[in-house]
């Protein structure tokens, strides 16, 4: 199959669903470290469907990405026509020391464009370990807060709520979730998105 | 055995052929001794080396908290460690005084790291070994000299981590224990007893806890099984558990190579030595067909004179192992004060107890295997040969010819095995020993049917010379073998050296990397190139990366090959884990810097009709077992993108450039989202500096990981290889022309006789003199040519399979040692000829 | 009879063609008997010689020395008996050259397994004229010194027979007829059986009995 042709099928099929969800990401969304379909986007595909059956979800989620990627990612995600954009970007952002001015920015920006598409928007809330300090968590943690406001948009204050930290439901390397740990994700996000459709 | 005697002093009788033979085995044995100084030496440097990386022996990681007592108990059942220390290792944001903040890797130690190596720290302009107590007192801390700018700093100034104020005491000026694997962040060293002050490390924190175990230990393998043996007693997955050669994939990657290498140069030199022996052994006992014959007359019986013709060989086998045993014990002291300062590591001139013995044993049932077959042929004597005068019935091979030919070939291939410590690779250098046997034996019959068939030259000595080789074919034919295979292995270890160092090359110092970059967003792409070209920079190799999942392996979800079920063992867990990682893609037309195409066809321009073709690395293609022909489905984003392997690329990876896996052609993946990953070239002092700051100013996302200090470890050890690589193969050169110079020297002698009877027949002495010179031409050109032939087919072999690099065709040796072989010969036989001629013939016929 | 042979052939393989260089040789040979064999070159003289001997087996037939049939040894006792009751002096002496006189003599002594080997030894070249040759190498000795090596070295055992091949074939006349009248001499006072082969009439005639041999067959 090719490229061209594919997308040419991606954009022809995407009139006929009722909703289509996007999950713009990173490893957490990509389910890093375990397998494709057990990944939250698609857990949440699977629940959703039994209301919705013509709901389709596109797991966007890249490891390593940063929110610098986000406005170039979500113009190309654009083109498949999505009716909901889940935004959970950030996390590498702050393991990796960004500035969160610039985070910020690049998350406006990226909102912005889904706004001016009439995609409806989630922001997912992301923080970091506590050991990067307390003032960088705070300011880290406030982008979000401070971005759900502005714009209005449906916030997850913490997508890793009652996951990150407990050993049972996270892969051997303590940061990425195991497959119990994205059905407790699914939980968590679960309601929010169902309120939205 | 009263007897034994006589066979003492008819090996004091053929002093030549004791001496060579002595020399000959000695040589091939020492060489043995020195290689396995050499060995040890290099494995001992390495090892000290990734002991330092580590700072102890051996190690235990978690993202947990370590338990004490568990681990105790654990250790107190299986071996008790030495020493033991504790290790945390985390990230954070760190501010300077003036409020400047800055990612870091915090490592927090105890007093007593590291265990191996040290900390160099500069304080008050000096440079001292860092004392790690000092930094549990107080709360103080050293940091990466780039933290200095970084974070607006100076010495005695402070910094805040977490929620707790540390002085900064000291900047680190060389870190032994950096580790191997480098950081995105520059390190501070703090206190393990500080640590908990700051409170970074609590409910929700991400940190790195270890454990590091100095043991002594005799044999390596001791440690392994401590891992395994712990792995099985704590079965706990997220826990990593490794000695100190884990630390380091490239170290012991070039250790392997240099086992294998070292392996495959001893056992070629004992060959070596194993061939001019038999050569040597075989002329002297057709020497002594005839006393062999009045020993029978006498009442001796076959069996007995066997006995006492291997007890001969066996004495001279002791004796060129004590010899080598010698030369071990007192050149090898003094080779440590020659090399010392030359070498970029201390030569351990220990030998090993093990080595002692291995050499004893060599020497004496290496000296029988050496001869067996020959002496087989002892049974062929009858004692009528002193009435009749034929001789020819004892060249006849009868069975104990083959039998111990057969358990020779079985102990040469047991050693090969035990020096390389595997099956396949001891059998491989076997079997390639045996063809090589065979293809220079087919070579030399051919040669003796075209000599017989073709008149090439007219003139009269040319005749006799070629009727001399054609009408003894066993004769000549094991000339051929024996120079031609000597030949070979002389070759041989310099043709692999060429291959093995390619793999090694490294690009020019200003080629070699000082950063990479990730992370790069398309849309930034022209403000970095406005940044590199203030600083002046050529940004080397850089790549768009595409992330993509593997769904589908020939139509076959890529989810059906792995294992399912809940209980997965941890290597199931972590191949699961392997296999279900996303990959990153790139797209390019074309090589890049030290990439080769393996096997297949190199990548079309994408051209919109046909299913594209993609490129994979080796290593990848194997372990996702793929070949040419097969088709992986992509999923990015949400797209399928297939394509077809149409080609296995090499990756050089000494070329220290960031490579993908996976290519595709440009046009495909364009509009793909993606990022771009790049290198830096070796930039340095204030340029690297402020160019880092740039970057960090106006691209805030794109990291930037400072490869220098790792890139410059790895070189030195290849440095050290490539040394190590260039001694071996000269001892084997010189053991190889040691070698042929015996075998040649013997030869010119035995021709006395019939330099003696051509004189008698009036042959003039020019006569005598071209009809030897075309002899040894005929013998030299043919038999070191199809050395150096064979040497090819067996290098590309073992390049091939072994050391799985490019075959390089090496031509310096090969000539140069041609030529050399020629002439050495040709005036060994002059001179051997001529001090013939000026004895008068009937003294020579009267022998 | 010390020495009885009954039906004796000897057949070679040479190539496609078979050669019978012994044929049907039936003799007797009495005890303190010399007897001489006497045929041209290429007769089966030596072939006869080489079988008598031991160093050759026979095709067909058989040979009785001093009572042993020595066709139907192994080859391992019929070494033995090489050793004790038989020895030999060949025409190019083969003496092993790395080895003084004494120790030539002294080998035979020591492969038969003897005691005494020094004494024994030195007896045997005192008796044969080289008692003050006794640590020279054969190459410095002349060729009649060294045969009369090979015959202490054949005699030292006191074999009940002596068999010699054109003993004095590689000498000078003068030394030939010293060397054989040293064998006729020992034989004599030792009482041993002496069989002589040889092509030469006028020696063969010293002996009390001549055989001739010719295509391998007694005339």
């Amino acid at each position: 199959m090719k490229l061209f042709f594919v997308l040419a099928l991606f954009i022809f099929i995407a009139p006929l669903h009722a909703k289509k969800i996007v999950f713009l990401g990173d490893s957490l969304t990509e389910g890093y470290g375990i397998p494709l379909d057990k990944a939250y986007p698609k857990l949440i595909e699977k629940e959703l469907k039994k209301s919705f059956p013509k709901l389709t979800v596109v797991n966007a989620g890249s490891s390593g990405s940063t929110t610098a990627s986000a406005l170039s990612r979500l113009k190309w995600l654009l083109k498949s026509k999505p009716d909901i954009l889940f935004i959970a970007l950030g996390g590498n952002d702050g393991l990796r020391g960004v500035n969160v001015n610039a985070s910020e920015t690049n998350l406006q920006q990226a909102i912005d464009l889904a706004k001016n598409n009439n995609v409806q928007v989630i922001l997912a809330g992301v923080r970091i370990p506590m050991n990067y300090g307390e003032k960088y968590r705070k300011n880290f943690e406030n982008i979000f807060i401070r971005l759900a406001k502005k714009n209005k948009i449906t916030f997850i204050p913490y997508l890793l709520k009652g996951v990150a930290g407990v050993k049972e439901l996270n892969l051997p390397d303590g940061i990425h979730p195991n497959v119990k740990g994205h059905e407790v994700i699914m939980k968590n996000t679960l309601p929010t998105i169902k309120k939205l459709l | 055995m009263r007897l034994i005697k006589y066979f003492v002093s008819q090996l004091i009788n053929n002093r030549s052929f004791s001496l060579l033979f002595i020399l000959n085995l000695a040589i091939g044995l020492s060489s043995f001794v020195t290689l396995d100084v050499f060995k040890n030496s290099i494995s001992t440097s390495i090892n000290s080396k990734s002991k330092l990386l580590l700072g102890a022996d051996f190690g235990l990681s978690s993202r947990q908290p370590l338990l004490d007592d568990k681990f105790n108990t654990a250790f107190d059942e299986l071996k008790q460690p030495d020493a033991e220390t504790s290790i945390v290792e985390t990230f954070s944001m760190i501010a300077g005084p003036t409020g400047q903040s800055r990612l870091v890797q915090i490592k927090a130690i105890e007093e007593d790291f590291p265990f191996y190596g040290d900390i160099t720290i500069n304080k008050d302009n000096k440079n001292q070994v860092g004392v790690a107590s000092r930094l549990q007192n107080a709360e103080i801390a050293w940091i990466y000299p780039e933290l200095l700018i970084q974070l607006n700093v100076k010495i005695g100034e402070k910094i805040k981590i977490g929620q707790t104020e540390f002085v900064v005491k000291a900047i680190v000026e060389n870190d032994s224990a950096e580790g191997i694997t480098t950081s995105m962040a520059p390190r501070v060293y703090i206190g393990l007893k500080n640590l908990e002050k700051t409170q970074l490390i609590q409910f929700g924190s991400v940190a790195w806890y270890s454990k590091l175990y100095k043991i002594e230990y005799e044999d390596f393998d001791q440690l392994i099984d401590l891992k395994l043996d712990l792995k099985d007693k704590l079965s706990e997955p997220s826990l990593q558990i490794y000695t100190h050669k884990d630390v380091s994939e490239q170290t012991s990657r070039i250790l392997k190579y240099l086992n294998d290498f070292l392996g495959l140069v001893s056992i070629a030199a004992l060959f070596l030595s194993a061939i001019g022996g038999a050569f040597l052994f075989r002329s002297y006992l057709i020497k002594q067909i005839k006393p062999i014959g009045i020993y029978l007359s006498l009442g001796m019986t076959n069996k007995q004179v066997f006995l006492l013709q291997s007890l001969q060989l066996l004495m001279l086998g002791v004796i060129s192992a004590l010899l080598s045993l010698i030369f071990g014990f007192t050149l090898s002291p003094l080779l440590k004060v020659i090399t010392q300062g030359l070498l970029p590591f201390e030569l351990q001139t220990q030998l090993q107890t093990g080595t002692i013995y291995l050499i004893l044993i060599l020497g004496c049932v290496g000296s029988i295997l050496i001869g067996a077959p020959i002496l087989s042929q002892i049974y062929n004597i009858k004692p009528n040969i002193l009435l009749r005068n034929q001789t020819t019935q004892f060249l006849k091979r009868n069975f104990g010819f083959w039998l111990s030919l057969f358990i020779g070939l079985v102990f040469l291939w047991a050693l090969s095995v035990w020096q390389a410590d595997s099956v396949n690779t001891g059998s491989l250098f076997t079997g390639l020993f045996i063809l090589a046997g065979l293809l220079i034996t087919g070579f030399a019959y051919s040669v003796l049917y075209l000599l017989k068939t073709f008149n090439l030259f007219k003139s009269l000595s040319f005749k006799w010379a070629v009727r001399d080789i054609v009408r003894l074919p066993f004769s000549s034919i094991s000339i051929f073998l024996s120079i031609g295979l000597g030949m070979l292995l002389l070759n041989l270890i310099p043709q692999i050296k060429a291959s093995i160092n390619y793999e090694l090359t490294m690009p020019k110092d200003s080629k070699l990397p000082s950063f990479f970059m990730f992370d790069i967003q398309e849309d930034q792409m022209n403000a970095l190139k406005d940044i590199t070209k203030k600083y002046n920079i050529d940004l080397v190799q850089t790549s768009p990366m595409v992330r993509a999942r593997l769904k589908k392996i020939n139509n076959k979800d890529f989810k059906d090959l792995q294992i399912d079920g809940e209980n997965l063992n941890r290597e199931q867990q972590r191949r699961q884990m392997s296999r279900n990682r996303g990959y990153n893609l790139s797209y390019r037309n074309g090589l890049g810097i030290g990439e080769s195409i393996h096997k297949g066809t190199p990548l079309n321009e994408y051209d919109h009709s046909a299913m594209t073709g993609i490129s994979l690395e080796k290593r990848f293609s194997e372990r996702l077992d793929v070949k040419i022909g097969d088709v992986l489905l992509f999923d990015i984003q949400g797209v399928e993108v297939e394509g077809k392997i149409v080609n296995i690329r090499k990756v050089q990876w000494t070329t220290f450039q960031p490579n993908f896996f996976i290519l595709f052609p440009d046009g495909v993946l364009n509009e793909a989202p993606k990022t771009y990953i790049s290198s830096v070239p070796k930039i340095s002092g204030k340029i690297k500096q402020d160019f880092q700051n740039s970057v960090v100013k106006t691209l805030p996302n794109v990291s930037i990981i400072d490869v220098t200090r790792l890139v410059k470890r790895i070189k030195g050890i290849i440095q050290q290889m490539s040394w190590a690589l260039q001694f071996m193969t000269i001892i084997c050169l010189l053991a190889g022309f040691l070698v042929l110079f015996s075998i040649t020297n013997y030869q010119a002698r035995q021709k006395s006789k019939d330099i003696a009877l051509l004189k008698s027949l009036g042959g003039s002495f020019s006569l005598i003199r071209s009809f030897f010179n075309w002899q040894v031409l005929i013998v030299t050109v043919f038999s070191g040519l199809f050395g150096v032939l064979v040497c090819f087919i067996l290098s590309y072999f073992l390049s091939m399979l072994l050391f799985d690099s490019k075959w390089i065709v090496e031509l310096q040796t090969p000539i140069l040692s041609v030529l050399g072989l020629i002439l050495v010969s040709l005036l060994i036989s002059y001179l051997a000829t001529n001090k013939s001629l000026n004895i008068k013939a009937s003294k020579l016929l009267n022998d | 009879m010390i020495i009885e042979t009954k039906q004796l052939n000897k057949t070679f393989v040479q190539g496609d063609s078979q050669i019978q260089a012994v044929k049907d040789v039936s003799m007797q040979v009495k005890d303190g008997e010399t007897i001489s064999i006497i045929g041209k070159s290429g007769s089966g003289k030596t072939t006869l010689l080489s079988l008598l001997t031991g160093l050759e087996q026979a095709t067909t037939g058989s040979i009785t020395l001093n009572g042993n049939t020595i066709t139907a040894m192994s080859e391992q006792e019929l070494a033995q008996y090489r050793a004790k009751e038989v020895g030999i002096v060949f025409q190019q002496f083969h003496l092993i050259p790395h080895l003084t006189a004494l120790e030539n003599v002294s080998l035979s002594l020591e492969i038969a397994g003897t005691d005494d080997v020094q004494e024994k030894a030195k007896n045997a070249l005192k008796l044969v004229g080289l008692e003050n040759r006794l640590d020279h190498l054969p190459s410095k000795l002349s060729g009649g010194e060294n045969q009369r090596v090979a015959i202490a070295r054949a005699i030292v055992n006191e074999p009940k027979i002596l068999f010699a091949d054109e003993p004095s074939g590689n000498l000078d006349l003068e030394t030939g007829k010293k060397v054989m009248d040293l064998i006729f001499d020992i034989c004599q006072k030792q009482g041993m059986t002496l069989v002589l082969v040889t092509h030469d009439q006028q020696l063969a005639q010293r002996c009390q009995r001549q055989v001739q041999i010719s295509n391998g067959q007694m005339i």
